[in-house]
Order: C-alpha cells, then structure tokens, then sequence
C-alpha cells in the first residue's frame, strides 16, 4: 500500500537537506507565495526582485494591475517541487490552501508564514501589519494601512443617507451572506446585503422566487466570471433577469472581494460609485 | 387483446393533479387561488410573475423532458429486448452532457443558443452509437458493459473538458449541473428544447410496429418485411434528438427511462407499441413527481433533481438485477 507519511517524511528530508539557513536578523530576500492573496499582498509589499515566484492564478489575472505586477516575478504552483527547485528563504501562504505543500515544508523546517484569510477591514490591518513585519517592510505595510483609512474615512463622511438594498446574485446558486468580506466591502460602499440576515452566515442557497420577492434595488455581479464562457453568464439572460434587472446590474471585481486586502477600500469606494451612477441612470429612466 | 387507453387516462389524471401541484411548490409560497391567477394573466404582481415566468416553464419542462426519457427508455427496451436498456444505463446522458459542456465552457453557447442542445444531440448520438456498436449481439451484459464504458468515456472526456476550460468555475458548476436540475429555468428552455423533442419523439413513436415485429425475434422481423438497418438508425436518431436535447437543459436525469417502461408494463399487453405513449406518460409523471420533491423536502439547499431519481431509481435497478439473476440459466 502506498505509504503517504513515508513519502512526505522522504520529500521533507530532501527539503531540510535543501533548506537554505536563515538569518533572523536579516530581511528575506528571495519570497515564495504559494496563495493568490498573498500574492497580492507581497506583490504590493516587495519589490519584484526580492520575490521568487507567486502563484499561476495572479500571472494570469483578469485584475490587470495584479498581473502586470505579477509579470515581473517567477511563477509556481504551489508544490514542494517547485519550493526545492526555487530555494527560497520564506515562503508565505494562506492557512487552508496547498495543506500537502505546506505540512511538508513545515516538516522540512523551512520558514513559513501563514495568513489567514481577512473577511474585514480590523482583519486586513491584522494581517498587512504582521506580514510587513515579517518581510522587514513596516513601514511601507504602514503606508498601505494608511491610505486604507484614509479611503474608509473618506467612505464614511460621505456616506449617502439612503442605503441601497443589494445582493451578489449570479445564478450559481448561492450568494454571500453575513461573515463574508463583500458584506463588509458593500456596508463600507453604502449598501446593504439582503441575504446577511440572521442564521445566513456564508454562502446562502438563494433561488429566482427570492429574488424576485426580496427585490433588490441592484444585483451585484462577479465581472471576472463574465469575461469567460460559462453557466453564470447565461444565468444574465435569464428572462427575469432581463425584465427586471438589466438596468439595475453592476459588476465588482471578485478578486478583491476574495482577498481581504488593504485595495478592498478602493474596491469599495468603486462599488459606491457603480451603485451611485446605476441608482442616477434609473431617476433617469423613471 | 388489454387496451391501454384507460391507463393512458389514468395517466394524463394524475399528471394533470401534479401539474397544478409542482405550481404551489416553491420557495415562496403563493396561495392557490393566485396560482390561477397567475397562470392566465402573465402580470405584474409577483406571485404572477413566479407562477408564470418561473412554475409554469419548469412544470412544462418536466413533463417534456420526463417523456422523452420515459419513451426512449420503452423504445431502448423494444429494440435490444433488454430490460435495463435506457438512456442513462448505456451511456447517451453522459454522451449529450459532454456535448453540452463542450457548448457552454468553449463558448459556442453564447454565441447561439441552439448550441447546446444541437451539440447535446451529437453527444447522444455518438454515445449510443459505439453503445449499440459494441454490444450488439452480446445478451444484456454486453450492452450494459458497452453503456458502462461509453459513461466512463463520456465522464473522462468531461473532466478533460473542465481541466481545459478558460473558466475557473467551470469544475464547481459543472459538478452542479450534472446533479440534473430543472431549477431558475424559463420559458426560453422550453421553447429551446420542445420542437427537438417532438421530432425525436415522432420519430421513437414511428418504429413502434417494428418493435412489435422485432419482439418475434430478428429473422421474423425480417420476413414480415421490417428493415433492422433501418429501425435501429430511426431509434439511434430518436433516442440521440430526444434525450440530448433534453440533458442540455435539465443535466442528467437517471432511471426515469428504466423505471417509467417497467411501470407500466404490467398493464399493457407487452406489444412495445403499446408501451411507447404509456411509458412517456409515466415518464412525464415520474419527473414532475420527483421535480416537486426536491421542492418540498427541506434539508439544506435545493435537492438536485438527477439525484432524487437516481436515489429513487437505483433500488429498482438492483431489484432488477437480482430478478435477471434468478432468471438467469
């Protein structure tokens, strides 16, 4: 029978053989991210040349400001084979993604950072703080918390006094509830999430009968799932949909609602500004 | 001679009392005094809009598609003189679901509708050609080995499909959708797949008197002047139009085509002719029942339809099996 401890306890001898040796006091100089939002983060946090590799998903990003950032660096997708070949001297990754990769590495005794995954804004201080921290970068993790605040601050000056009632509908069959970050990014925008309500935590199962009877004043939709052929996209021809919503549509950039970063401000300053210029082109309409 | 007609009456009555019942079931509950409100007036208040736009569509779909699975199964039946002769078993559902994922994750279906559907038929016909291809003249087992193979093919053809498609939701909602499902579905699904199934249908009904013949065994056939060539290519087609048009909208829809023919089979006469509209019947019932289960029954989100019946569908399967079994030399 194959033996999958033998096999990890073998890999990560190799690695610890491999591992290089690392100096506390020193920055890092050659980081590895194995996670698309910490590839975001270090991209934003390091210059290219002390990153080795970040993930294949933020190469080929449909974010073209992540993937012109990410064009400069290596690539990697998220194996130990590529942590041998590449020697870095700090890997940073997510806390639930590659678990193989990462339990051997952390076998093998390599430098690990771990990030959690930030689902509000307290969360993406949190972690921006402790990563800069970690890479030697506090001040420019600073600068970044900085210019998060000062957006959010601005966000909340100008909040609109009417909320607009939203939901991430896209066909798929489930939509964002409460514990989410697009709830958080939406309530910072001026919005309110009609499927955050209590006992619907996380995904919530959401059909057309509850659209129609919740009826939102707009449906919020993932644009990275419109630029590829798939079901979802069809889910927007659906004749409900064109009847009722196809003037109240606005799209958002998922990537920034799947990672929690210090750019989530700026994603929620842009949702406000969809929502604000949908919501004027209906006065115009009616 | 048994005549089938009151059992065709039968039938259309109980389809017709679930037909009004799949429109009360839903997430919203819309009292049924509304219900036929909303079935005429195509309005604007919103238990008018569920019912119509979103009910009535879905109901229609069910019957359409429970039909033509519930026919071709009969007239799979007929032709092999196989019992577990049906779409699914020998592999045209996952022939028509990979022509349709090929539709949806390559594109073609957004550039016309009629992709999927047309790709979903072309899927179906080459399944159950290398089916037929390579079971024929192999008793029962080799058909259902043959439809097993076909399946896997169809399954590993799929997944590379998904492994190469641009989309990186693609895996998670193709997994979905092939749990089978007739859920946020419009009228433009019915009006998408009806005229196939009505040609796929009128053809599976045309070689109903072949059938009969067929029954008598090959060389009888042939003496009473039936071209075997010529009935299998007619039920190869029928069988490719009906079901593949249907899988491309609804997913995969197990063991409506196996258990629909056996279901009624006892109150026939046994003539397959005799069976064909029954079998459609019962297949049309069968969908539409299950469709309302998923509804009704609360256990998270939304049961998927193709596993309710596979649920329902699989002990009969087994019953099947074991009965082959005892009968077996």
């Amino acid at each position: 029978m194959f033996d999958v401890w033998r096999m990890i306890s073998l890999v990560s001898g190799l690695l610890l053989m491999a591992a290089p040796s690392i100096s506390q006091a020193q920055s890092p100089q050659r980081v590895m991210s194995l996670n698309m939002c910490t590839d975001q983060l270090i991209l934003n946090l390091l210059p290219a040349s002390r990153i080795t590799s970040v993930t294949f998903l933020s190469h080929s990003s449909p974010n073209a400001a992540l993937s012109a950032l990410a064009a400069h660096v290596g690539i990697n997708y998220g194996t130990a084979e590529e942590v041998l070949s590449q020697r870095p001297d700090l890997i940073v990754s997510g806390d639930t993604s590659t678990p193989t990769t990462r339990a051997i590495l952390g076998h093998a005794g390599y430098e690990l950072h771990e990030v959690p995954s930030a689902d509000n804004f307290e969360e993406i201080r949190e972690i921006t703080r402790k990563l800069g921290q970690v890479l030697g970068e506090e001040i420019r993790a600073e600068e970044m918390i900085v210019r998060m605040e000062a957006t959010l601050k601005e966000l909340v000056e100008t909040m609109p006094q009417k909320k607009i009632r939203v939901v991430a509908w896209d066909g798929g069959g489930f939509v964002p509830g409460r514990g989410l970050l697009f709830n958080e990014i939406l309530s910072v925008a001026g919005g309110i999430n009609i499927a955050a309500v209590d006992g619907n935590d996380y995904l919530v199962d959401f059909d057309l009968e509850e659209l129609l009877q919740a009826r939102p004043d707009l449906i919020a939709y993932a644009s990275a799932t419109l630029k590829a052929p798939a079901l979802r996209t069809q889910a927007l021809q659906h004749r409900i949909v064109r009847r009722f919503y196809e003037h109240r549509l606005i799209t958002y950039a998922d990537n920034l609602y799947v990672c929690g970063l210090p750019q989530s401000a700026e994603a929620a300053k842009d949702l406000r500004a969809a929502m604000a210029m949908v919501m004027e082109s209906l006065e115009v309409l009616q | 001679m048994r005549s089938s007609f009151p059992m065709i009456v039968l039938l259309l009555a109980l389809l017709s009392i679930l037909f009004f019942l799949s429109l009360l079931a839903g997430r919203v509950w819309i009292p049924p005094s509304e219900v036929f409100s909303g079935l005429f007036s195509g309005g604007t208040e919103l238990s008018e809009i569920i019912i119509f736009e979103l009910r009535l569509p879905r109901a229609v779909l069910a019957v359409v598609i429970g039909a033509s699975l519930g026919m071709s199964g009969a007239v799979l039946q007929g032709l092999t003189r196989n019992p577990l002769a049906e779409p699914f078993l020998l592999g045209v559902s996952a022939g028509a679901s990979l022509g349709a994922v090929i539709a949806i994750y390559f594109g073609l279906a957004a550039m016309f509708a009629a992709a999927t559907p047309f790709l979903g038929i072309v899927g179906a016909f080459s399944a159950t050609a290398i089916t037929f291809a390579l079971g024929r003249g192999g008793g029962t087992l080799a058909l259902i080995l043959a439809g097993a193979a076909v399946s896997g093919l169809g399954g590993a053809l799929i997944a590379l499909s998904l492994n190469l498609a641009p989309n990186a939701n693609a895996a998670y909602e193709i997994m979905n959708w092939l749990m089978g499902s007739l859920s946020d579905r419009s009228w433009d699904h019915v009006f998408l797949v009806l005229p196939f199934v009505l040609i796929g249908g009128a053809i599976l009904i045309s070689t109903g008197r072949a059938l009969d013949a067929l029954s008598l065994g090959e060389t009888q056939a042939q003496s009473l002047g039936v071209d075997l060539l010529h009935l299998r290519l007619l039920v190869l087609f029928g069988t490719a139009i009906a079901v593949g048009s249907a899988t491309s909208v609804a997913g995969v829809i197990g063991f409506i085509g196996l258990v629909a023919p056996h279901l009624i089979r006892p109150w026939t006469d046994y003539q397959p002719s005799h069976v064909i509209i029954p079998a459609a019947l019962a297949g049309a019932v069968l969908l539409l029942g299950a469709d309302i289960a998923t509804r009704i029954i609360h256990i998270g989100p939304e049961l998927k339809l193709g596993v309710f019946t596979s649920l329902i569908g699989t002990p009969f399967f087994f019953w099947h099996v074991v009965k082959l079994r005892k009968t077996a030399p």
